[in-house]
């Protein structure tokens, strides 16, 4: 499955994997460990760019603002 | 306003109905998501899983809409969920992002274990709150109904791919057990 920016495939890849071991290997065992927050980090900083381009930031912040339902 | 609730029992165990939940696209039948974002992450003080996702996909709204609307081919959806591992429930929120000023389509989903047989069997709700706004609230009853058909169809589908990508995990969990 692709990124919303195909530049961040490859990091968005690496995230994917890393997270889905995670969550069976360490979050539903109970076992502490952030192995995967510096590919996170990468890949992040990459989709962030693209949506402040595409001004779906501003999407984000009014779509929670105006949502009926309970959301921090 | 229009607001509708559909239950279905998944034959599989929670964890692996989640794990597909976060790995759920692509799969055949939601050709319609282009792509999968993870925005945000973590895991708070009492251990719960907050996750917020942006999918893009071709929306289907009527062909009529598009023309008045001169819409691009792509919209925008968010995701905001949580995971309590202790109780075993992921609670997901999807609300459009584009046309939400003509139309409010919000989403929520409940995966959690079927206490008939928890640990085999997942429950899986689905809910959804339809608003016409703004010029098309005139029209309200039209577009509310349309989009409801359209977002049950869609809903079926998206347990089918869920259900697809349950397969797909078990089938690489077995190949992954040592061979004794």
């Amino acid at each position: 499955m692709s990124s919303i920016n195909p530049e961040c495939n490859k990091l968005k890849k690496d995230y994917d994997e890393c997270f889905n071991s995670w969550y069976v290997d360490s979050f539903l065992k109970g076992k502490k460990s952030n192995k995967c927050d510096e590919l996170f980090k990468e890949y992040r900083a990459c989709i962030m760019r693209t949506l402040k381009e595409k001004k779906i930031d501003v999407l984000i912040d009014e779509s929670i603002k105006n949502s009926t339902v309970n959301k921090k | 306003m229009k607001i509708f609730e559909i239950v279905h029992k998944i034959p599989h165990p929670w964890s692996q109905v989640t794990e597909a939940h976060w790995e759920k696209y692509p799969n055949d039948h939601s050709a319609h998501i282009v792509s999968v974002d993870t925005i945000n992450r973590y895991v708070d003080e009492n251990g719960i899983l907050h996750s917020e996702r942006l999918l893009s996909g071709k929306q289907k709204i009527p062909r009529i809409l598009q023309k008045i609307f001169n819409s691009s081919d792509v919209a925008y959806f968010h995701e905001v969920s949580t995971l309590d591992p202790k109780t075993n429930v992921l609670h997901a929120e999807t609300v459009n992002l584009s046309f939400s000023n003509l139309i409010l389509i919000e989403e929520g989903l409940t995966l959690k274990k079927n206490p008939e047989d928890p640990e085999n069997n997942t429950l899986f709700i689905q809910q959804a709150k339809i608003s016409a706004k703004g010029v098309l609230s005139g029209i309200a009853k039209y577009t509310e109904e349309f989009t409801v058909k359209t977002f049950k169809a869609n809903a079926a589908n998206g347990r089918k791919g869920l259900e697809q990508v349950i397969d797909r995990i078990r089938m690489r969990e077995q190949k992954a057990m040592p061979i004794n």
